[in-house]
Formats: structure tokens, sequence, C-alpha cells
């Protein structure tokens, strides 16, 4: 599959996306092809791609419509950008978006395309939601009814219960039936992780974002969108006592998980625009930083005694092998804050040696990380965590982060339902 | 109690449904005042594992394809008896009414679909339960002469004064922390279903009227499919060669319902307990043991 005489190295050039909305908030009315369009066009401003012809656009959302099989596609069309530039949809749950940048990436170092946009768009406003499975059978047997007595025939079977009884999209696992938070809690209490510990890393993700939003960091990496300047889950002044003063959200007795210290349901897109080095200097568009690597990963958390969204604990080991670097070897760690618990069941997986030994299979642990190093920008805790949007929020955020620096090396983490993690290294 | 060295009585085939029905609704003029337990087991000799039955039970049950036969199904084969035993003339109780509290197995061996057994059942002893008089009704499989499953199901005739026998022991009922690791639905239809393939057709679980006749405001789930459900989700999807569970019935789950399944983390032995959607109701709670594995 290699196209070109040899393998190119994948610029990051820039990010777009819209500021991210807590559900049924300012997006409430919007579609994930109105917000996605928002991001792609916010994009195609900012780098000047009008009328351009790009080698591909992969973006997806997790909530899709079925009008939304060509949601990416259509996009396209909504933009300014030369309408003979192809795409598709992909879909892997919350490591959606990496997974899309992973694909453009691939694409372009092999010499398939030059420049390709990668990201993600979900909500949860304006979520599908089906007739139940009976309703959907009568009216498929209407439908393949020749006559116009047996399509009434099937209708008749139509029942009021019926008609009062949509199929809600669900935020729980198909084979455990067992929502993330719940899967989250229980990891939480397999790594003992308190609930302070928790609502520190929520405190510390709101701070950063503040921060980082307070130096104009985020400029030129959004666009407005629906009166929205800034992520409104954000709060700058959250304090320990406030997040304490929370009740447990999904275990009532004993548990250490709260709304505080788990992402919100959150509408929002994000994109990133990936070239060879070549197409950046001949469009004259600086380098933020390069996608070095990536890696995916999955666990069986439904026999394997393991915790749904600890496959990025197996993923990152493995690609560190690959490239021969150490854990340690980063200037930053972008790990997806799904759950304060989830970040942390991770880090100190990776510093327990009989979990490095039994699961990982690896003679040491990789060892602890400069915590100081940690989603030093802000993560998913802060800014919400529009599931298929997050990937392409973190890899802008890093690239720039990695830009400012001027030289380094960043590791992006993404866990995903299904049991499953996407993670990147990312090199300037 | 049962003398399992003396002859055993030969069943030559499950009792037919409406001599059942017909039984239990006679055993209902039993007054239960005299009587001992008939010391002679009921044998149905040579039953074979059928695939195809096994495989039906497994759907309805949750459990996978690679287990082969589940730890729960060889009640099935035991299951006529205990019903022949519970409407023989000389059981002193009504069949109907009986208070199942407790099911224990043991499984000494790995079972195949193909193998011929032979089942038997007889009583146990008599048990002084608070609320009246409890016993057991015991199954003994054997292969070739060896037995490889056992179980002991606990039977409650409520409101019997001066019951007989040592006192009940329950299950520890220690309070460990549980955590919930399974949600599931219970369909109104799972009661039918179970019935079809358990043989076991109670009314009170496959109908809402029958329910209502005998007290309950809506039908139940059959107290050894929610304990099969469980075990198929505590259980990973591999022969077993040796297990124990016991587990106690607590309070019936209402069709159609839901339930969550909770374990106490790193429990040895397993504590487990099925209880109501909101993790409040139990429905059953259970000790899962000495589980071993045919390739491990």
């Amino acid at each position: 599959m290699l196209t070109a005489n040899s393998l190119r190295r994948v610029a990051i050039i820039g990010g777009c996306r819209i500021p991210f909305a807590r559900a049924n908030t300012a997006y409430a009315e919007a579609s994930n092809q109105d917000m996605l369009t928002a991001a792609l066009q916010g994009l195609v401003d900012r780098h000047k791609l009008h009328g351009e012809r790009l080698g591909e656009v992969v973006a997806g959302a997790v909530l899709k419509h079925s009008r939304d099989f060509n949601l990416t596609r259509e996009s396209v069309l909504s933009t300014t950008l030369d309408h003979a530039t192809p795409a598709y949809d992909v879909q892997q749950a919350c490591g959606t978006g990496l997974e899309a940048a992973l694909l453009v990436a691939n694409k372009i170092a092999l010499g398939q395309i030059e420049v390709g946009i990668a990201g993600g768009v979900d909500t949860t406003s304006d979520a599908p939601i089906a007739i139940n499975e009976r309703l959907r059978k009568v009216l498929m047997k209407a439908n393949r009814g020749k006559t116009t007595g047996q399509k009434l025939a099937a209708l008749a079977a139509i029942r009021p219960r019926m008609l009062m009884k949509p199929e809600l999209p669900r935020n729980s696992e198909p084979r455990t039936k067992l929502s993330m938070g719940e899967h989250c809690e229980l990891m939480a209490k397999r790594w003992n992780i308190a609930r302070a510990a928790q609502d520190e890393l929520a405190c510390a993700s709101h701070r950063n974002l503040a921060a980082t939003y307070a130096r104009g960091f985020f400029t030129d990496l959004m666009v407005p969108f629906r009166g929205l300047t800034r992520d409104n889950n954000l709060r700058p002044d959250l304090s320990m006592e406030k997040l304490a003063a929370l009740k447990p959200a999904f275990d009532k007795h004993g548990g250490t998980l709260t709304a505080g210290n788990s992402t919100p349901l959150t509408d929002g897109a994000a994109v990133v625009l990936l070239a060879t080095e070549d197409w950046a200097r001949a469009h004259n568009l600086p380098i933020l930083a390069y996608l070095r690597a990536g890696e995916t990963a999955a666990v069986d958390f439904v026999n394997g005694d393991e915790g749904l969204l600890m496959a990025p604990a197996y993923a990152v080991p493995r690609l560190l092998e690959k490239l021969g670097i150490m854990l340690q070897d980063f200037d930053f760690y972008e790990i997806h804050e799904a759950f304060a618990a989830q970040v942390l069941c991770t880090l100190a997986a990776w510093e327990d040696a009989g979990y490095a030994r039994d699961r990982l299979k690896l003679d040491t642990p990789p060892g602890p990380i400069d915590r100081t190093k940690l989603n030093v920008a802000g993560s998913s805790l802060g800014t919400g965590h529009p599931f298929a949007a997050t990937g392409g929020r973190i890899l802008a955020t890093l690239a720039k982060l990695l830009a400012e620096k001027g030289k380094g090396r960043g590791l992006i983490s993404i866990c995903a339902a299904g049991g499953q993690g996407v993670v990147a290294v990312v090199e300037r | 109690m049962t003398d399992w060295q003396i002859a055993p009585r030969v069943m030559t085939g499950p009792p037919e449904g409406g001599a059942v029905l017909r039984g239990a609704i006679a055993s209902l003029r039993k007054r239960g005042i005299t009587g001992d337990l008939d010391p002679v087991a009921l044998l149905r000799p040579g039953v074979m594992l059928d695939a195809a039955r096994i495989h039906a039970y497994a759907q309805v049950c949750g459990f996978g394809e690679r287990g082969g036969v589940p730890l729960t199904y060889p009640h099935l084969l035991a299951f006529p008896l205990h019903m022949a035993a519970l409407l023989a003339p000389s059981f002193p109780f009504p069949a109907i009414g009986l208070v199942h509290l407790e099911n224990t197995i043991v499984q000494h061996a790995k079972l195949d679909s193909g193998d011929r057994l032979d089942v038997m059942a007889g009583f146990g002893a008599w048990i002084t339960h608070e609320k009246g008089q409890a016993f057991t009704v015991e199954s003994r499989i054997a292969r070739a002469g060896q037995i490889v499953w056992e179980s002991a199901s606990l039977y409650l005739r409520l409101g019997v004064d001066a019951p007989k026998g040592a006192p009940y022991q329950g299950l520890p009922a220690d309070e460990l922390p549980l955590a919930t690791i399974r949600r599931f639905d219970l369909p109104a239809n799972l009661g039918r279903r179970y019935a079809r393939v358990s043989g076991d057709s109670n009314p009170i679980h496959t109908s809402a009227i029958a329910a209502r006749m005998f007290g309950f405001p809506r039908p139940i789930a059959h107290g050894m499919w929610t304990k099969a459900h469980a075990l198929a989700q505590l259980l990973p999807d591999e022969p077993i060669e040796h297990a124990e569970v016991r587990v106690a019935f607590k309070t019936p789950a209402f069709l159609p319902g839901g339930a969550c399944l909770m374990v106490a983390p790193d429990s040895s032995p397993l504590v487990f307990e099925l209880r109501d959607r909101r993790e409040q109701k139990p429905h059953l709670r259970g000790l899962l043991k000495d589980v071993r594995y045919v390739d491990r």
C-alpha cells in the first residue's frame, strides 16, 4: 500500500472545535451535521482552504440518526471546501476522533493522500430516538405487504402501547447493561481510588482549563457557535469543598464517582488538519507537531475480570515498546478524563508490578509519571466530553502545547466503550 | 430420610403434565399431621444428556456455547423425581404452597451431552424452621456408577406447629460490600420460556391470572432460572470439572421486571446476590466455591 517512494512524516497543521456545551443547553437544537459543519468551516476559514480539494475528510459520531449515514460527506458539502473532497464516517465509541486521525495519518504516511481532516462530533441533546422493536417489525411487515389488504392486516397488529414506548439510546454496555459510570465505579473499587484523589483531579482539570483560556491559548483552536465562546461546563471557581458536597452518582452506598468527577453528557465537534510537510510548505502553513504513532487495544471486560476502561493501560506499553521509549520520556500526558477514576486507575495500573507481570506481560511496570505534566491545559472533566469530538480536541491541544514548547513529546490515551482504547504519540 | 442403600423405586418416564396437575390438586387434601419421609429413593435410569434440550436451556438462561452442560442443567433431570416424591401419597403435605428456600449443587466431573446418567432423588432430613416445617429433597446423579452431580433443595411448609429436625442454618449473612456487575431485564414471557425448557410449568410463573390466584400481584421468575442466570454471568464460558454453589431464594422477582447481579469483590467463596433494579430487594443470595475448569 506504500504509494510514495518512502514513508512521509504526518504533520499536524491545526485544529478547530466549537466550544463544548453540556447536553440540553446551548446546542439543544443543533444536529450533528450542524456542529460538524461549523467545526470544519472554522478550520477551512482559519487555514484558507476555500475551494481546496483535500485528500479525505474522516469523522464520525457515536450517537447517530439513521439519516446521518453519510454524515461527514454531507458536512463537507455544506462547507466551502472543494466539493470534490471525498469523506467517510468512522465510529469507535469515544475513540472515534483519534482513530479517525490515525486513519488519515496512515494514508498520508503511505502517500495515498497529501492532506486530510480528521475529527468527530456528538450530540446527546439531539439524540436518535427509534420506535420500539415490536412496532418497527409491524411497520416493516406492512411495508412488505403487496396489496392494500395485506398492508392493513399487518397494521392491525399495532397496539396503543407500542406507540407510547420509544426506544431511547442508552449509555450502557450492551453485554452487561451497566452504565459506564457503574463500570468505572467497579474499577475505582478494584484499584482503591479515593474520592478525594478523584475530586483533586477534577479540580485541576477545571483550574488548568480556565488558566489556559485566560492566556488565550484556545483562540486559534476554536470557533464560536450558537452564542458560546468557551465550554459551558467549565467552572473556574470549582473547589474541593463544592466537589465534596456531591453525592455518589452511580453507587449510592459507598461509591466514589460523582457528577463532579465524571464527565457530563456533552454536545460538540472537533476537527484536525493533517498533511505532509511538503503540502504544509506549499500552502505556507506552519507545522505544530507530528503525529508519530498510534495503537489500539481492547480488554475482555465481560468474562476477563478486567475493567471496562482499562484498555489504554495495555495500549500504551505496547506502543512504547515499539517506539523504544519509556513512559517517563514525555513532556505532556493527555489522558482523557472520562472519569477522574479512569485516569487514576490507569496510572495506578502502570505502577503495579503484579499487574505489569500478570496482565501487561512486562518484567517491570511502566512506572509513575510526573503528574505536573498531566492534562496541563485541562481535559474532559473541564471541557465536557462529546464522545467522538474528544480525540480531535486533545490532538489539536497537544500539538499546540508542543509547538509552544518548541520541542518535545506528548502521549494521548483515550478509553472507549466496549473495553477499547486508542492511544497515540505526538512529537515535535 | 432416604436410605440410598436399599433398591430405589424405578420411574420409567417423567410424569405427564395432566397427572402432575391432578396430583397437585388432590394433594391439597393432605393435612400433614402424621407420616414420615419415604426412605425409598426414586430412580430414572439411563437418562441421556440431550444436546438440543441443553442448547434450548442454555439460551433461556444465558449460558454460552463453549461451556457445554450448564452447572444447573442436571436439576431438570431430577425435577420430575422431586415432583413425584412431593406428590406421593405418603408425603404428608400438599405440594402446592411449598416454598423453595434453598438449592445447593455440587458437580464432581465434567458432563457431556450424550452421557447416560442414572438420576436418583429422595428425601433428606426434616429441618426446624422458624416459619414451619422444612425438609430437603436430595438428588444424586451417577455416570457409570460414579456420582457426578448432587443437589439438595430445601423446601418449607409454612405454618406447621412444633416442626421436627435440627434447626435451620441459613447462609452466613455477613455484610460484605457488594458491587453491581450486571443489569438485565426480566421479560414478561420469561416464566413461559423457562417452563418450556425446564418442564416446571407451575402457573405462578407462567400466568398472570394464576399468579393472582396464589396471592402474587404478577407472575414470578422461577427461582432456578434466577440461580442459573446468575451463574451464567458469574462463570466464564468454559467446561467445569468441579463446582459448588449454594443459593437461598429471598423474595420473588416479578415479571416483567429487571434485576441486577451484585458480588462481593474478591470474596472466597464468592458471595453474590440478585437484587431488584434499585439494588434494594434481594431475590437470591449465593455462595460459589471450588470452581475448577477442565482446561486449566
